[in-house]
């Protein structure tokens, strides 16, 4: 009995210092391409499959500093090899950079884009980084800003 | 409609593909060929024409040529399927919609040709019981044609028979010429006796001829049906029988002393049955199983039928002949309407120029005017003997009379001069013998004369 109560403790051990010590890298998050999701009557937008799901009332103050439910309005959301959600609207003249953290999305970054209005804005993925096309101009975006195209 | 529904189709695609290279969206790009490969499978579900599919058939090839370049992008957002798999599965239904055509048309041409078979067997079954209907009624005309032959038969059999009696009686008494009373009165009963029954005689002939007709002239009676209800019903004896009394007719007109409203009857009948025999020919013709026979039967009828329009004639002639030769008038003899007209015509000349009141007398009341003129004549048609033969006859009879008359008158004025002749004559002698009457002074007594 006494050897059976040894050996579980013994495994329980390397169990628990085999869980502290685990790393998988490198890890790509990247999506293939960008969702559009349209905002539900709570202002909610979800991807489908259901890869994510957020309020996106904030977002929509962030850019227009007008309160309400943005029903029906899209958001393109695509994700780079970091980690990082990139987003944006039409209407928007920002691009904004999330980190994804326990619980909810924290502003990284906030990209101005454009002086004008984006009407339809995309992301794509790239392998130099995300691609945001809006206004027939082409921008390359990282995590730490717009890497190529408009302003910089 | 379905080359419309094609070209409407292209023009979508055509669109869509436009769209396709306008943009520049990945996600767009799914989206598109998404929308592409679904509208592309719903037509390619709903095809109904094989050219339809070989247009689709083009359509995949042009998608998969124009989202080859996407195809690992399209491999990532069509997860689990890709590219390869969709289009594979595009050209699989595709042959599955061919195949479905092509049972469809199979079927189509297997549902016509059942059609066909089924109307086919309704139209044998509608024609079987038509043809059931039709031996029905051709039994039916057997057993019915059959028992009026014999029925028809036996009392023609019997009507000949005793025709045969009294045409023998009627010669024997003719052959006696016995004038006495007795005797015309025989001849005349059975004159009429023999009359009645030929009547009847004919009318069973034509009851015959009716029923031929009636039988033979069945809509739907194939040849061979016909000729084996001939055969059956004793056909030939129809024939034979018309012949019979074709043969019996003639004899009666020729050896019986007919009135004009017996001829009027006899030649009435001919005329019916004539009709009647033209109307049943073409069946005679053709039923006969021996066309030799057949060709002599009817040669035969048409011949009995000649005859007897002859005979009707002949006896015509031949009364009127008798009722010159009952007044001792001798005329000559004629068998025709002209040769007719040229004796009485050379007749009554010769009579006019040597006019005698008597005869004349005796051909206008006894011949002419009656039993000629008022009963024989009416019944030659005005074909053999013309309204103006007729004309000239009466107008030399005119003369004739008017000949007649002026002699009359003569002899009458000689009369009267004679018997005026004779009363002077009569007087003068009657003058001269009486002797002279007195002096006037004698019948007034003695005179007293003066002396002086």
């Amino acid at each position: 009995m006494k050897r059976a109560i040894l050996v579980l403790l013994a495994a329980m051990m390397l169990a628990l210092s085999g869980c502290a010590t685990v790393t998988i890298k490198p890890v790509d998050f990247s999506w293939s391409f960008e969702s559009v999701l349209t905002a539900d009557s709570d202002g909610i937008v979800r991807g489908e499959p259901k890869t994510i799901a957020f309020d996106a009332s904030v977002l929509f103050w962030a850019e227009t500093k007008e309160p309400g439910i943005p029903a029906g309005k899209t958001v393109r959301i695509i994700r780079d090899e970091f980690g990082y959600y990139f987003v944006t609207s039409p209407g928007f003249r920002n691009v904004y950079i999330f980190e994804g953290t326990v619980g909810k999305l924290k502003l990284k970054k906030k990209l101005h884009i454009t002086e004008e209005d984006m009407e339809k804005p995309y992301f794509n993925r790239r392998d130099e980084g995300i691609e945001l096309g809006a206004n027939g101009v082409v921008y390359l975006l990282s995590h730490k800003g717009i890497l190529s195209g408009g302003k910089k | 409609m379905k080359k419309l529904a094609g070209f409407i189709l292209g023009l979508v695609l055509l669109l869509q593909c436009g769209g396709a290279f306008a943009q520049t969206s990945d996600y767009e790009i799914i989206q598109s060929y998404k929308s592409r490969y679904q509208s592309l499978l719903n037509s390619i579900k709903a095809v109904q024409d094989p050219v339809e599919c070989a247009n689709l058939q083009g359509e995949i090839g042009r998608m998969e040529d124009e989202y080859t370049p996407h195809q690992k992008l399209l491999g990532e957002g069509l997860y689990p399927e890709n590219f390869g798999t969709t289009i594979a599965t595009l050209r699989d239904q595709l042959k599955k919609s061919a195949d479905r055509i092509v049972l469809v048309e199979e079927s189509r041409k297997d549902k016509v040709t059942i059609e066909t078979v089924s109307q086919q067997v309704a139209e044998s079954a509608k024609t079987i019981e038509v043809i059931s209907k039709q031996n029905t009624e051709y039994r039916a005309s057997i057993e019915r044609m059959t028992q009026e032959v014999s029925v028809l038969n036996e009392k023609v059999q019997e009507l000949s028979k005793s025709n045969a009696g009294l045409l023998q009686q009627i010669k024997a008494l003719q052959l006696e010429n016995k004038n006495d009373k007795e005797s015309i009165a025989r001849l005349k009963a059975l004159t009429e006796k023999l009359t009645a029954n030929i009547r009847e005689r004919d009318e069973l002939i034509l009851k015959m001829m009716d029923s031929f007709v009636g039988e033979y002239s069945k809509p739907g009676m194939t040849d061979a049906q016909r000729q084996n209800l001939f055969f059956k019903s004793q056909g030939i004896n129809y024939v034979g029988k018309i012949k019979e009394t074709l043969a019996e007719n003639v004899q009666y007109a020729e050896n019986t002393l007919l009135t004009p409203q017996d001829v009027n009857l006899m030649r009435s009948e001919q005329k019916k049955l004539a009709s009647r025999w033209t109307e049943i020919r073409p069946y005679v013709e053709k039923l006969y199983p021996d066309a030799q026979i057949g060709s002599y039967d009817v040669a035969a009828v048409e011949s009995g039928l000649a005859k007897w329009k002859a005979g009707i004639d002949e006896t015509i002639w031949k009364n009127i002949y008798l009722a010159f030769s009952r007044q001792n008038i001798s005329i000559g003899s004629f068998n025709t309407a002209a040769e007719f007209q040229a004796r009485v015509l050379a007749y009554v000349d010769e009579q006019a120029n040597n006019p005698s009141r008597e005869t004349y007398q005796t051909f206008r009341s006894k011949v002419w005017d009656s039993p000629i003129k008022d009963q024989w004549l009416p019944i030659i048609p005005t074909e053999e003997l013309t309204v103006q033969q007729r004309t000239e006859i009466d107008a030399r009879i005119e003369l004739w009379g008017k000949k007649v008359a002026t002699l009359l008158w003569r002899w009458v004025l000689i009369g009267v001069f004679g018997v005026a002749v004779i009363a002077v004559i009569a007087v003068v002698i009657m003058r001269k013998k009486k002797p002279m009457p007195p002096a006037d002074d004698e019948k007034t007594g003695p005179v007293n004369h003066p002396t002086s």
